[in-house]
């Protein structure tokens, strides 16, 4: 029992200092978005689920091996205590209650930061989300989010914005808190849409459209050090590594007046009119081996 | 350690195995790293930069490049191949090149290549040069017709994309003239561009000349 009694100690220490740490130290975890943030909770609830458990393992380890090491002149063999029921029904519990607490959280934590919101809270400008944010994505469409097409091809990302006649940019422009639909979809291979600092990642796959949602909540321009950037994290041919675009978060006023502009611009110049109209996928005619668009199936 | 003398001792084979293992192991490591540090992607030994001039004018770097597109390059390990080579009396890959940084470039190419619609209409736009435009045998475009466009100069980390006309069907005239300038940022650093249009082959397009070094993309060196 006093061996029992010194772990339990040591082990006691050890992890209130490990979760001072935690709390104290900065970990470089996202916080572009709400998602991020959802993202970012998990991460720290796991850290400090985890590192007791952590430290409980390498505490009676290291005790163990100090303690019970052999000492000259020590000949018998020693003896394994019996099995206790009561230790083992503790330590099968706690795993599976800790197990399933992490588990809960995590699939609660999935589903509140990739599904979308009630359709009813998006419609409405005043409701409380599902991240406790207020939805006042009043980009044109007051209460609505603002949709932009994402396109992937050999190796570079476009982007198209639907309510501004599918124009169409090699940079991706966001306003900040406002709530985004992302419709993902590909010209050629499988690529994947990532962006690290607001934890959005979704395939781009020909002939299919992938949705992914995010709320932005800081301001952010892309930097030469990788922050603010899509990449491409699906490899996808020679420039894979390369294949990555901007994101600009900017206020929603400024938003607004670069949209008009650059929609101005493209309409003016004869450019918007060369783009194929807006679709969910596309089955590029340049590309004479492309699979047939599938047949519409519903009743 | 002792049961493995043992048993060496017992077979003198497993002595000879050993010894031609490591041989072997050791032989690999040095003909993998001769590959890794000798062995060039094609175009890396020939740099296209024959291709450039540089003139500094009031305090001003001002580069030229002259490039072909040409269907067949006729030279290096795939002549069949089409891609960017020097426009010089003795051709080069014309993908891999060192430009000065924060520096004038004007790329003048002669595509000598047939139409084919682009995959992303996008890419008539013509985007990051000086103007927003790009002069097709002398006059100025800003947004190509997607019947005209052949290929592109796209360097995407400089904004860059200019879609080069193709040659009508016909084949009259021979070849088209893009010219047209940008400014390279004022930072050091090994930049890739490419051709946006699947031209290669494969499945869609992107094989062949599009994923291989020193044809239909490459890399820039700022210095």
């Amino acid at each position: 029992m006093r061996h029992g009694l010194r772990i339990a100690v040591i082990w006691l220490v050890v992890s209130v200092i490990v979760e001072i740490l935690i709390a104290v130290l900065p970990i470089p975890l996202p916080t572009g978005s709400v998602e991020a943030m959802g993202g970012r909770q998990t991460m720290y609830m796991l850290f400090y689920v985890g590192a007791p458990v952590f430290v409980f393992v390498w505490v009676l380890l290291v005790y163990n091996l100090v303690t019970f090491r052999y000492r000259p002149g020590e000949d018998t063999e020693p003896v394994a205590p019996p099995d206790s029921t009561p230790i083992l029904l503790l330590w099968a519990g706690l795993s599976f209650v800790i197990v399933l607490f992490m588990a809960g959280w995590g699939t609660f934590t999935l589903h509140e930061i990739t599904e979308p919101p009630p359709a009813a809270e998006a419609a409405s400008t005043t409701s409380t989300g599902t991240h406790g944010h207020t939805y006042v994505a009043s980009i044109e469409k007051p209460g609505q989010a603002l949709d932009i097409q994402v396109i992937g091809q050999e190796w570079m990302w476009t982007f198209r914005y639907p309510t501004y006649g599918g124009m169409e940019t090699r940079d991706l422009y966001v306003p900040v808190n406002t709530l985004i639909r992302l419709h993902i979809t590909s010209l050629d291979v499988v690529h994947s849409f990532w962006t690290y600092d607001y934890d959005i990642k979704e395939d781009a796959v020909p002939g299919i459209e992938n949705t992914a949602w995010f709320w932005p909540r800081t301001l952010g321009e892309p930097t030469d050090n990788g922050k603010n950037w899509v990449k491409c994290n699906e490899l996808c041919g020679i420039w894979h590594g390369y294949m990555r675009a901007g994101i600009h978060v900017i206020p929603q006023s400024a938003f607004l007046t670069w949209a008009k502009q650059q929609y101005a611009f493209e309409k003016s110049s004869g450019f918007l009119k060369n783009l194929p109209p807006y679709a969910s996928v596309y089955y590029p005619a340049a590309n004479s081996n492309w699979p047939t668009p599938p047949q519409d199936q519903s009743p | 350690m002792d049961e493995v003398s043992e048993a060496t001792r017992r077979n003198p084979r497993a002595v000879l195995f050993t010894i031609i293992g490591a041989l072997v192991v050791l032989i690999a490591t040095i003909l993998y790293t001769w590959a890794v540090t000798y062995k060039p992607a094609y175009g890396s030994d020939r740099t296209g930069n024959s291709a450039v001039q540089c003139t500094t004018a009031t305090g001003q770097m001002h580069c030229t490049v002259h490039l072909q597109i040409q269907p067949a390059v006729g030279v290096g390990p795939h002549a069949d191949y089409l891609g960017y080579i020097t426009d010089t009396s003795t051709p080069h890959p014309g993908t891999i090149l060192t430009l000065p940084r924060n520096a004038l470039v004007t790329v003048i190419v002669r595509n000598f290549d047939s139409r084919t619609a682009l995959r992303n209409p996008f890419f008539t736009l013509v985007q990051g040069t000086i103007g927003g435009q790009e002069f097709v045998n002398g006059k100025p475009v800003k947004v190509m017709s997607p019947d005209l466009t052949s290929h592109t100069f796209t360097i995407p980390d400089f904004g860059v994309s200019v879609p080069m006309e193709g040659i009508p069907s016909s084949g009259n005239p021979s070849f088209e003239t893009m010219k047209f300038t940008f400014r390279t940022p004022n930072r050091t650093g090994v930049f890739r561009w490419q051709c946006i249009v699947p031209c290669g082959y494969g499945l869609y397009g992107n094989g062949g000349p599009m994923g291989e070094l020193g044809y239909m993309g490459g890399l820039i060196t700022l210095t």
